[in-house]
């Protein structure tokens, strides 16, 4: 038995091995260290606005009036061909079979593509829709009623062409890892009007986590408060909800209480916002228990909603998440992000083929997004919700040939070039489309629409200049638009 | 830095609504009038949100530089100029400016933007050198009231850059009410910008329990509140004559609510209110006179409501009715 000297002085040697450098130069007063811990930690954010630093999810007014109050951004992993769906390119019809011209191959470098590949036409029929009469292909009824709400961007481009650093440029703004995701930066900014429930949450379906991996949710440097909650795809969406048999709610209670002391102590004396983080989810944990099961609980739903969504509660679907995500955004979520894996139409194998695998994925989408999007409207909530669709580039107008070999199914390679995004709600012009591809669809030839430019006029819905959502990370005043000059898309605000 | 605006010159403006005592020698016209005009009439679609034809006039730089087309003023030639030949134009005339659905200048106000062109259009011309006639300066003291008066009351002037002290300022008459209810309520009542004075609350996540009573406590922000989303909440009929003084309202939603035709009644006089959504609320067909009669509704939702069908047959905007199941797609149509 050691006597209570003995476990004093263990206790000291811990507390001093837990200074470290960063400490000191807080304790300094001024320097990186000082900068960093007063701009995470509270005080006032770079809009000079005031953050109680107890309370980092506690809602903030945006910069300006905002178009948009929360986003839901359905992200088709593996990106899916615009080429099938909503680009439509006759020319490339008649091309159909013939040996791909030079100029499309000199200086271009493809994930897969190599001799000369036969270009490849439309797979599915298409046919002008809607008041504004945006070319569709047959594929998506369901949300072809309410083409005229959509904006469509037909002139996106990226810099990256695999799947992992493209993702992760959509999404945190760098092809590489450590940077805050879009919803990250947006929960920073806004907070979340439900303190029930996290502010991020994120919905996997598909089979398969994105090539990004969770990195594509991550806070980077911002407080990992910040990051988005992943919600189970089967079974219970979150797990351990409901306390153990022998614990009750009051008992709950008074063990986080006292462990809230000890993490305020702990915050006291070395200053680290990430206990802060800690003390915050804690208690988000305790009043999720009661709201997130009601919140998470697909059986409420009626007969009829199910019939709508194609829904089965407990199955791992894309259209539970869609309906998921209505019910997340009717409770005040600010930031709900969806990823639905499988969309990587190479023509590798049947699952990957564009004749076979693509059109089980639009079946597995249209009908969710199609009841999503009337469930939004119908309930006064498309006005202040922006809806986001796309994958992470786009893919060629030449059928694949991997090492010169005609593949066995009809598909097509990445293209980072040029590919559609559609926005909806949240103050983007309804029934519009935006930029041009050649006839080809292979070059943008009108408004070319960056990643960074698309995320520039998201966080502007939100009511943010992307200059002002920012926070001083080593040396720089980071933002999710990065250093480029930057353009919104002021064209399709409505 | 912080730019100021200079919108808050506009209470250096001399006298209020009716009064039209001389003005102030230190007040420029386009401080004292022209920005406020331009700001009030043109900024929505020519400003630092949108620039329609690439044309802003929100700072003096931009208004200078005018649209694709060339300059808007030509000094000395108000008749020359593209700013007032787009506002004296018919209103029937697509070119006419603002559009015809949009509010419209008075007469005294093209007259004041005309003197000052024909003055020399400068930044620095005071009010006192444009010698205006006694018609015109009378209008110039009614301006400032006359401007405020279009937007929804509660509504701030648009306001891009703002100091803190002049934000405080403008909450303070609100802002212990709205701390108190902010700690009561977590998360569900923010003020609207980080510039403004307008005010959302949600019951998003409160549900329920949020009753009657609870409404009762935002009486004194009846002129604050632009969106009110009472969706899921305990809230009923028995707050209809409150709802009805939420004379700011731009958007009220209380779908899945027992709120009903009483409510409806009470909204008749809302001026501003644009969004309504009573979708599977307790509102019948007897609301649909009423609902006709709110000035500047552009959406309606009454899906699940017993109003539905009356209110299609009326023409009220409720958007296409939800259609019927649709047959899926062969599974592969090769064109």
């Amino acid at each position: 038995m050691r006597d209570l000297d003995g476990l004093k002085r263990e206790l000291e040697h811990t507390r001093l091995t837990a200074v470290t450098r960063r400490h000191f130069l807080r304790h300094c007063g001024t320097g990186l260290g000082a900068l960093w811990l007063a701009t995470t930690a509270g005080a006032v954010d770079r809009l000079g606005f005031a953050r109680a630093p107890a309370e980092p999810l506690a809602p903030l007014p945006p910069q300006f009036p905002a178009k948009a109050k929360r986003v839901i951004y359905l992200h088709m992993a593996g990106a899916p061909s615009q080429l099938e769906l909503f680009d439509y390119k006759p020319v490339l019809a008649r091309l159909d079979g013939q040996d791909c011209p030079p100029s499309f191959l000199e200086g271009k470098r493809f994930a897969f593509i190599s001799g000369v590949p036969k270009m490849l036409g439309p797979q599915f029929p298409f046919h002008p829709s809607g008041q504004a009469g945006a070319w569709i292909s047959d594929r998506l009824p369901h949300f072809e009623r309410h083409i005229d709400d959509v904006c469509f961007v037909r002139s996106m481009r990226t810099d990256e062409f695999n799947h992992a650093p493209a993702q992760l440029m959509l999404h945190t703004g760098s092809p590489r890892f450590g940077h805050p995701s879009l919803g990250s930066w947006v929960t920073y900014g806004l907070g979340t009007e439900n303190q029930n429930l996290p502010g991020y949450i994120v919905l996997v379906s598909g089979g398969k986590t994105p090539d990004g991996g969770k990195s594509l949710w991550g806070s980077g440097f911002l407080p990992s408060v910040y990051q988005g909650v992943q919600c189970r795809a089967q079974g219970d969406p979150v797990l351990f909800l409901s306390n153990p048999a022998d614990v009750s709610r009051p008992e709950r209670r008074r063990v986080l209480d006292a462990i809230g002391d000890i993490n305020r102590e702990q915050h006291a004396r070395h200053g680290d916002p990430e206990t802060l983080t800690r003390i915050a989810q804690y208690e988000l944990a305790f009043r999720m228990q009661v709201s997130a099961s009601e919140a998470m609980d697909l059986s409420r739903e009626t007969a009829a909603v199910h019939a709508r969504y194609g829904t089965q509660p407990g199955a791992e679907s894309f259209a539970n998440n869609c309906l998921l995500a209505r019910r997340l955004a009717e409770r005040g979520v600010r930031f709900i992000q969806l990823y639905h894996w499988g969309w990587d139409s190479h023509g590798a194998s049947e699952s990957e083929a564009l004749t076979t695998g693509f059109p089980k994925r639009c079946l597995e989408v249209d009908q969710p997004i199609g009841a999503l999007l009337s469930d939004l409207k119908e309930r006064g909530l498309l006005e202040e919700t922006l809806v986001i669709w796309g994958g992470e580039f786009g893919r060629t107008p030449m059928r694949e040939n991997r090492n010169g070999q005609e593949m066995k199914f009809v598909g097509r390679d990445h293209h980072p070039g040029a590919f559609t995004v559609w926005l909806a709600g949240g103050g983007v012009k309804p029934g519009f489309s935006y930029g041009a591809t050649d006839e080809m669809g292979y070059n943008i030839v009108e408004n070319p629409v960056e990643v960074r430019d698309l995320q520039a006029t998201i966080i502007r819905l939100l009511g943010f200049d992307h200059h002002k959502l920012s926070l001083p990370f080593q040396g720089l005043d980071q933002k999710i638009t990065g250093v480029k000059p930057t353009r919104i898309v002021r064209e399709i605000i409505a | 830095m912080r730019r100021r605006t200079i919108s808050l010159l506009l209470a250096m403006l001399p006298g209020g609504a009716g009064a039209a005592a001389a003005p102030s020698p230190a007040v420029t016209a386009y401080e004292g009038f022209v920005a406020p005009i331009l700001r009030a009439r043109c900024v929505e679609c020519h400003g630092p949100d949108k620039q329609k034809a690439r044309l802003a006039l929100h700072t003096w730089e931009a208004l200078v530089r005018g649209s694709d087309a060339g300059p808007v003023i030509a000094a000395g030639r108000p008749d020359e100029s593209v700013l007032v030949q787009r506002l004296k134009l018919p209103l029937d005339d697509e070119e006419h400016m603002p559009p015809s659905d949009h509010p419209q200048p008075a007469a005294a106000e093209i007259a004041l933007l005309e003197r000052w062109i024909a003055q020399g259009g400068t930044r620095e011309a005071r009010v006192t050198e444009l010698n205006l006639p006694p018609d015109l300066l009378a209008a110039l003291g009614q301006l400032s009231g006359r401007l405020a008066a279009l937007r929804p009351a509660g509504a701030p002037e648009a306001r891009w850059e703002l100091d803190d002290a002049a934000v405080s300022a403008a909450r303070a008459p609100v802002a212990s009410v709205v701390a108190a209810l902010q700690r009561r309520f977590p998360g569900a009542l923010l003020y609207e910008s980080r510039t403004g004075t307008a005010l959302h609350f949600t019951t998003a996540g409160l549900g329920a329990e949020f009753g009657d009573a609870e409404l009762s406590l935002l009486e004194p922000l009846r002129e604050h509140v632009v969106v009110l989303d009472l969706s899921r909440s305990g809230v009923t009929d028995a707050s209809a004559g409150l709802l009805g003084r939420f004379r700011a309202l731009r958007t009220l939603r209380a779908a899945f609510t027992r709120l009903g035709d009483p409510t409806v009644a009470a909204l008749v006089g809302l001026p501003a209110l644009e969004h309504l959504t009573l979708h599977a609320s307790g509102v019948t067909s007897a609301s649909v006179p009423n609902l006709r009669q709110l000035p500047r509704l552009r959406t309606l939702r009454l899906g699940e409501t017993a109003a539905e069908g009356a209110a299609r047959v009326a023409g009220l905007p409720l958007g296409p009715p939800p259609d019927p199941a649709l047959p899926a797609p062969a599974p592969n149509a090769n064109p």
